[in-house]
């Protein structure tokens, strides 16, 4: 049945037909049409009952999202475009003043320096040390102990970064320090760690890595739980080495993995914060030093809100730094599509 | 192509035996099939001789060979997983040229790659699947990922095949015509060949050996024919057939005679035998083997029972029955089409006697003639 109405069946129909028959079969034409609409109807009335009953399961969600997310977000973007402290009251729009202002400071693209480098080697890094922890863990250790390797392992991801970022100041400092103390027991030269512009990150960065690795290693190992036991074994009779089943075989199964855990570290390197504010200065002033040398965009966000009470300049910097990661999470993706392998 | 020798080979997990001191010896070119019901350590027996599981004990030979600790690459295996275990990100080439790949020579590379390609090409003309070469396994049928698997386990020539439940994923038709194949090439490349199943009609086709296997151990060995003829233990003869052979176990001391309100009417000869024994005894007949009753010039034994169901499966009738007197179990009976039964009708199956199997107390084969010449022999 088309979509014209009965009506306009009739009267097609009358046209063509001797009248006595015409009303006959205008009549039958739409007492079959009648059914069909309600039909339509009734279809129409479920799928709206079914979108409703899904609405009404996801508001919640949506209603966290909309007042901790999203509403924030947004307010974020319209305050970027005042001037506007936290304590002044007076708000004066000013376009894209506080962008022009940000592109134009050096120490902005200073923390964008510092922070792609933070991720640039935070990546590989995790991915590496997070494989080869959770390879180590699924060969080497057996089912009864496993679980409290696997504990041992996670648990510096479940302790406060601040807790665990005081403990490594402790470690890094560069007359007490264990670091050193590791170091000159090697015959190695003691380093000077926070205190230099050139050790300063590398120290943050071994904190956040311990920080984080828990985490990485749990995805892997469950990553390394869904790749078939069969394939391994048949790739043994196949004659394969341990490193070509894994180059070959293990590798491309775990790339959905994989992919995960960079999106991952991508997005948690470039807000990297807590660690870095603990560990370079925190409330006493001089986070994000020595000479800048720590400075990351998170924490320059930070600085300029909290610090120098520029919130509208806060705030496009904020904004800037979203799409930064939204920009690396697409091309990330995009790369993934070519090399990343879904069962 | 090799032989296989297991001598006493068992398998512990946490001190707990899976497979007791198995002694097995396949020969050269010839199909084994190991049977059993699930958890009975066939798939056990199968990995220790490719090398997946480390044997707990005794000896594991291919030919004078001790594989005890020969790592699964160095024993000259191909194998067929249940799964297929197809490489999914590879394509069905890649596939069957990897086992090739991983045993190149360095130096050579060049020259073998020619080789291995010509190699992929005819294993995938052998099985048909030389039209799908650049699929990868998700866009195959199962009939066709079945073909991959075994191309990649033959192409490498092992001596040795071993095949794990490779049919349980396909569908009934499929499977059965997947049977033929696999017989065909089997006779096409004699490789010595393991195969598991749980499946009997693929056991009893595909085997020159068919060894039965119960909570690890060997219950019995022999061609198909023998096993199904003579089954060693009440365990092969209730499991391999399809249905299973009727058993009806008599507790020791209990007298069973002609024409007894048991429900088994037994001829002389052989109440004669269970008369005399008196340790509890069990009789077997297969379904096939019992027709309903009618004129007949052979000494029959008798089965009277009430007709419970009638399945008719086209060419034959299997009819399920239970003795009349409580308590004394069921029969089924696999009967020519043409008899109307009803549901609680009461029948007389019968069957010749050379057709009655009778297992002692431990549920070994007794051997009846013997029995039965002895009784007719010392009958007053």
């Amino acid at each position: 049945m088309s979509a014209v109405s009965p009506a306009a069946s009739a009267v097609a129909i009358d046209d063509v037909v001797p009248a006595d028959v015409g009303l006959r079969r205008s009549k039958d034409c739409v007492a079959r049409a009648a059914p069909a609409n309600r039909g339509r109807s009734r279809a129409r009335v479920r799928r709206l009952k079914d979108h409703l009953v899904a609405y009404g399961l996801l508001s919640p969600a949506i209603a966290v999202f909309t007042v901790f997310f999203y509403l924030p977000a947004a307010y974020l973007l319209y305050i970027s475009f005042f001037h506007w402290g936290i304590l002044t009251s007076a708000t004066q729009y000013v376009g894209l003043e506080n962008f022009r202002r940000l592109f134009a400071q050096p120490l902005f693209w200073h923390s964008l320096a510092i922070t792609g480098y933070y991720t640039a080697v935070m990546i590989p890094a995790t991915v590496l040390l997070a494989l080869g922890v959770a390879l180590v863990l699924r060969e080497a250790v057996t089912a009864r102990r496993g679980g409290v390797w696997r504990a041992a392992v996670f648990l510096p991801h479940v302790t406060p970064v601040v807790a665990t970022s005081i403990i490594w100041v402790w470690i890094f400092n560069p007359q007490f320090g264990l670091a050193n103390f590791v170091l000159t027991s090697l015959h190695l030269p003691a380093l000077g760690w926070l205190d230099t512009t050139q050790w300063a990150l590398p120290a943050v960065m071994i904190d956040g890595l311990w920080h984080s690795l828990g985490l990485y290693v749990i995805i892997f190992l469950a990553g390394l739980a869904n790749v078939p036991r069969d394939l391994v074994e048949v790739a043994r009779l196949d004659g394969a080495r341990r490193s070509r089943i894994f180059r070959r075989i293990i590798w491309p199964l775990l790339s959905p993995t994989t992919f995960f855990i960079v999106i991952l570290a991508t997005v948690n390197s470039w807000q990297a914060f807590s660690q870095i504010y603990t560990m370079t200065g925190g409330p006493h002033g001089g986070a994000g030093g020595p000479a800048f040398s720590t400075t990351t965009d998170a924490l320059l966000v930070y600085q300029t809100a909290f610090t120098f009470d520029h919130f509208s300049l806060a705030a496009a910097m904020a904004f800037v730094l979203f799409f930064i990661i939204l920009a690396l999470t697409v091309i990330q993706k995009v790369i993934a599509n070519k090399v990343v392998f879904y069962r | 192509m090799a032989t296989i020798e297991m001598r006493g080979v068992e398998k512990t997990y946490a001190g707990k035996t899976v497979v007791r001191g198995i002694d097995l010896a396949i020969g050269d070119g010839q199909l084994a099939v190991l049977l059993g019901p699930s958890g009975c350590g066939k798939t056990t027996t199968l990995r220790m001789i490719a090398g997946l599981e480390q044997i707990s004990g005794g000896e594991l030979y291919f030919d004078d060979r001790l594989m005890n600790d020969e790592p699964p690459e160095r024993r000259g295996i191909g194998m067929v997983f249940q799964t297929y275990a197809l490489y999914p990100h590879m394509t069905v080439a890649a596939n069957l040229a990897f086992g090739l790949e991983s045993r190149r020579e360095p130096g050579k590379r060049r020259a073998t790659r020619a080789a291995e390609r010509a190699r992929v090409a005819e294993i995938a003309r052998l099985l048909e699947i030389d039209h799908v070469l650049d699929h990868r396994p998700r866009e195959l049928s199962g009939g066709q990922r079945q073909r991959v698997a075994l191309g990649r386990a033959l192409i490498r020539e092992p001596e040795v095949f071993l095949l794990d439940e490779p049919l349980s994923n396909l569908d009934a038709n499929l499977r059965e015509k997947m049977r033929m194949e696999l017989a065909r090439l089997h006779a096409e490349l004699p490789i010595t060949t393991v195969y598991v199943t749980h499946d009997q009609s693929e056991a009893l086709t595909l085997a020159d050996t068919l060894i039965v296997m119960n909570e690890g151990t060997i219950c019995q060995a022999a061609s198909p024919t023998e096993i199904y003829d003579r089954p060693a233990s009440s365990f092969v003869a209730g499991f391999v057939g399809s249905p299973g052979m009727n058993l009806w176990p008599r507790p020791a001391g209990a007298r069973l005679e002609v024409g007894s309100e048991a429900g088994l009417l037994l001829p002389a000869s052989l109440a004669a035998v269970c008369a005399g024994e008196r340790a509890p005894l069990t009789l077997g007949i297969r379904p096939e083997h019992l027709r309903l009753a009618g004129d007949t010039s052979v000494e029959v034994a008798g089965v009277r029972c009430r007709v419970e169901v009638v399945e008719n499966l086209g060419g034959h009738l299997l009819v399920h029955a239970s003795l009349e007197e409580k308590g004394r179990g069921r029969v089924v009976a696999k009967l020519a089409p043409g008899p109307q039964l009803r549901r609680g009708e009461q029948i007389l199956l019968e069957a010749d006697v050379a057709h009655v199997h009778l297992f002692d107390e431990t549920g070994a084969r007794r051997e009846r003639r013997a029995h039965v010449a002895a009784a007719t022999v010392g009958a007053p």
